[in-house]
Order: structure tokens, then sequence, then C-alpha cells
């Protein structure tokens, strides 16, 4: 089995290839985007089991039309989370659409919402491979439809494969993770972790941060997916150091700011930090830049590719994505964060 | 009805010979003897694999065999050399579209060895970059001044389009609003519009009214009714 976490820029998008040309998106990446439906189509995907969106942000639900028009008649189930915009998104009007004209049914349709245990959203028994669904509750869902924060109720997924674990944890709020964590009462291990909320705050206060990298989750390796040009600060450099303390191995989809400041610096890493980039993804092979000339969209590990086997999990290129990184040039406007090397200050 | 895109069914083979050579070259004084050429490209029908390099290839009359040197996977069979040609081609090409759409952890052994022996000769990333990718597209016509001249995907996004990217006839029929059911030729790469394949009028989807919307929101299923998990 494969999973992409796809370089869509400044949103989310995992793709769990189970094979037979199937396919699980969780997440379609950016408003209009086509990206996620022309790497569905370049890879051969005929079918997919699910189409999860976690919640109704745009940079979650956005390139989901385009697939639904594209997978039409080819889609098993849409699974979604009733977030105070969800009636409003182009996603449910698509979706309605859909049943209207009699192309769905009743059943395809399914809200993500848990109660005292996780639902398996997808499973293949004979492989034992299942994708649950940790959360939200249905509390959390009316608290965040109240408030009108889709982020406090995004769904985390929970994929299993045999011994091994990958975590998505889409746009999670630590609020979530503390219910997750009273109920499952352990700490959760996985293999790959899609780190919440593209890196950037879910959490209240460093005590939170350092209590779910501590006591809540630990992760061999996490993808952060921001883009070069976001403007909220993605990734914040407590989450990586939060991860990178633990342990973990962290990847960015691309390189920002947080990294190097100097953001026009950066046309000479195109394509990508390590070169070739072999995924499609958002970051082009080519000069991207915003109105005011900063560079937008370099891949930093790009399109992250992990294979799950019968003897464990490979984060395709990992080690040497950490050497090109080792290998850039510290200056004092660019310093990894992901990496402990001396930085000049 | 809905669209499918067409199932490909083989069509006949070209397998170039290299550019400065011409079939003729194929020749033997005797008739025992095997016949040589190289060969620079692989061609059916439309589907154009680039090879990475000139490669050998060998006529056996007595056998009626087409060979090629660096696939050594694939004998061709057929009374004359054009018909052992054709045959081996279409095997490469029907192995290569087998093998091309399979993901790496799930080919066997040797599925693996024939992809080996495939992807070492033909550059399957150009050959990816080069052919249009098919999508079925829902949209309507948002401007026809005469003719249509602009389309509205149903994700919103707006793209112009000339009449002789269409392969239909009664396209420049279509008035403003008209809705659509299309399969589209798009660039793998910059994902652009190329050519639409095939189109048909649909007619002005259903709506749900909003006493029906609301009991649809009330009867879908939640999670719940999903098997249930654990924390294990």
């Amino acid at each position: 089995m494969e999973i992409f976490f796809l370089d869509v820029g400044q949103g989310t998008c995992q793709v769990i290839m189970p094979g037979q040309r199937k396919a699980i998106v969780i997440d379609c990446g950016l408003q209009n985007d086509k990206l996620v439906l022309q790497f569905l189509q370049r890879t051969g995907v005929e079918y997919l089991e699910r189409l999860i969106v976690s919640h109704s942000h745009d940079d979650h639900i956005g390139g989901a039309v385009s697939i639904m028009g594209a997978y039409q008649g080819r889609v098993g189930k849409y699974c979604f989370v009733q977030d105070h915009m969800f009636l409003r998104s182009a996603f449910w009007t698509r979706l309605k659409d859909l049943y209207a004209n009699k192309r769905i049914t009743r059943d395809q349709m399914v809200s993500l919402e848990v109660e005292d245990k996780p639902q398996v959203v997808w499973q293949d028994e004979s492989r034992s491979i299942r994708l649950q669904t940790f959360s939200p509750s249905a509390v959390e869902n009316l608290m965040a439809q109240d408030g009108e924060k889709p982020n406090a109720t995004s769904a985390v997924l929970f994929l299993q494969s045999g011994a091994n674990r990958v975590i998505f944890a889409t746009d999670s709020e630590a609020s979530q993770w503390k219910e997750i964590h009273r109920a499952s009462g352990r700490k959760l291990k996985c293999d790959v972790l899609a780190v919440p909320h593209h890196g950037g705050r879910m959490h209240s206060s460093k005590r939170d941060l350092k209590w779910l990298y501590e006591d809540v989750l630990s992760a061999t390796t996490a993808v952060v997916s921001a883009s070069t040009s976001n403007t909220h600060g993605h990734p914040r450099s407590d989450v990586i150091e939060a991860m990178t303390a633990s342990g973990t191995n962290v990847l960015c989809t691309q390189i920002t700011r947080r990294c190097n400041g100097n953001v026009r610096d950066l046309e000479h890493l195109r394509p990508g930090v390590l070169r070739p980039q072999t995924h499609l993804g958002r970051s082009s092979a080519v000069g991207d830049l915003t109105d005011s000339g900063h560079s937008r969209n370099v891949a930093c590990a790009g399109t992250v590719r992990v294979e799950i086997t019968a003897t464990g999990v490979i984060v395709e290129r990992l080690a040497d994505h950490q050497r090109a990184v080792d290998r850039l040039p510290r200056t004092a406007t660019a310093c990894p964060l992901c990496r402990v090397a001396p930085c000049v200050k | 009805m809905p669209l499918t895109v067409a199932q490909y069914s083989p069509p006949p083979a070209y397998v170039a010979p290299a550019a400065d050579q011409d079939d003729h070259r194929f020749g033997s004084e005797f008739a025992t003897d095997a016949i040589r050429s190289e060969m620079s490209q692989l061609r059916v029908a439309e589907f154009n694999y680039p090879l990475r390099r000139i490669c050998r290839a060998s006529f056996i009359p007595v056998a009626g065999e087409f060979l090629v040197e660096e696939f050594s996977a694939f004998v061709g069979h057929g009374a004359s050399i054009e018909a052992a040609r054709e045959d081996w081609a279409l095997r490469v090409h029907a192995a290569l579209q087998e093998l091309l759409h399979k993901r790496p952890f799930e080919l066997t052994a040797d599925e693996k060895r024939v992809w080996s022996v495939l992807s070492s000769n033909i550059d399957v990333a150009v050959y990816r970059n080069q052919m249009p990718l098919q999508v079925i597209q829902f949209g309507r016509v948002s401007q026809a001044r005469p003719y249509p001249s602009q389309i509205q995907w149903d994700d919103g996004t707006r793209e112009d389009i000339q009449i002789r990217q269409v392969d239909a006839a009664d396209f420049i029929t279509y008035k403003p609003g008209q809705p659509f059911e299309a399969v589209v030729a798009r660039d793998p790469v910059s994902y652009r519009l190329k050519r639409i394949v095939h189109i048909q009028r649909r007619s002005e989807p259903a709506r749900l009214s909003a006493d029906d919307e609301a009991k649809l929101l009330d009867s879908i299923g939640s999670s719940k009714t999903l098997p249930a998990g654990d924390w294990e």
C-alpha cells in the first residue's frame, strides 16, 4: 500500500492507494485546484473507495468538486463533517445535486461523528487494513458549529495496516486530542503523522504542545503541508521543535519563510531542495512568483510518498532529503527548522 | 446516460525504422537468415513510446519470429515480417499498458522483470508527459457569440474553447447556458484543455427543494452506522 502526502501548496491532501487502481482521498487541496484530480488520473486511479473531507475550509474541501465530477459513479462513499460552513460549501451543493439527479444514494453519504469508540470508515479485512475516524465526537461537532470553528471539529483519521500506523490529523485542535487521549487512555504511536493544521497554531500554550508530542502522540516521521508564500506563519517553530525534540523526522512539502526568511532567494532551489522531484506537486519547475516578486511553491520535500510493506514503513528518499537539507547554506536568514544544526544568528 | 471513457481496443501497430533507414533495408540474400534492422521509435495507433536508444530488431523467416535484442522478454509471431513486427509491437503495448497502471507494490516478481525491461528501453516519464489525460467533466456554455467560445465547468472555473477543439459537429449549435457532459483530453503536465473528444447535452439538472434538503440532512447516516472500531 502507498500513501501520498500531496504537495498542494497551502492546503491538505493525502491519497491512500491500496492497489487495484483504487484510492481513498483525504481532503482535496485548494479551491478550484485540479492538482489532486490530475494526480489521481496520472496514477491511473479508476475508483475512489472514499472521498473524505475533514472540514469545510477551502484549503481542504476546495478541489473536491472537480473530483466529484470526474469520478461520478465511481465513488464508494462521500464522508464529511457537518461544520457550520458545510451547508454553504460547493461540496454540499454538488452532493445534493448528485442525489437529486439519482447519481448517488443516501447511503453513500456519511457524516463523520464518533461516540464512545472510533468508527471504521473503510477496511480491507483480507489484508488487515482499516481506516478509522477518531474525532470529532457529536458534542465537539455541536460546540464547533456553535462557535463557528471548523478546525475544532476536523476529522482525525487513523490508518492501520498490520502493525503499522499512520495518523491524518487534518486541522484538528488540542481540545480534540484531549478527548482522544481521554477515550483511548494511552499514547498513540504512529509511523507517519500528517501534522495538524499545517504545523500552525492548534494549541493554546507551549505546555499543550509539549503534552501533545510527549504524552499523546508519538510519530517516527511527520509531514507538514504548507506553502512557501503562506502568510499564516506555518509551520510554527515551536511545533517543529516539539516534534524534533521527541525524535520525530519532520518533512515539509514546501520550504517556507520560517526556514528561509528571504523568500526572494529561493529560485535557485527549484524544483526542490532534493532534485529531481519525482511526484506531481504544486511546486513547479519554473519561476512561480507573487505579485511582489516573492517565490511561492518551492518544494522542500515536495509530494511525500510512503510505502507500507510487510516488513515496515518506508518514507521515500527520507535520508536523501535530510542530507540535502543539511547541505543548504546556513545564513542569518536561512536555517532549516527540521534539522538540528548550528545556524548563523 | 453517463459517459464512459472508451476502452482501448488493439489498433494497428507501427514500428518505425531508425531515422536514416527505410523498411526496404530489411532484406537478406538467404531466406533462412535473420533479417536485421534498427528501430528508433515504437508507435501503436496514437500511442507513441519514445525509445531510450536505437534498438536492434531481427526477423527469422523460418521461425516467423520478430525479436528485439533489448526487449528480450517479447517475441512477435507472424508469417511475414510486417505481421510478426505488428504482433511484437502489440505485445509490448499490451504489457506496458497493463503494468503502467499498476502501483510498484502490486507487481509480482515476473511483472517486475518485464517492467524492468520495458522501462529501461522506453522512456516512460516522457510517454506519461506526452499522453493526454482523459477526464469526464460537467459544465455549461457560458459564452456563445455567435458560437460557443467559453465553458464554465461545474467547479466554477471557466475556460475558453474553440470550435475546432471539439470533436462534435453539433457543438456549434449549443446556446449559452446549455448544460453538457464531456470527455475532455487534457495536457498531462499543464492540465490545459487540448480537445473535447466527446460531448453530449444534458437536461437541466434537478435541484432539491429546501424541504427535501432538510429531509436529506436529517436522514444522512452518521458514521455511527459504520462498524465500530477500537483504540488499539
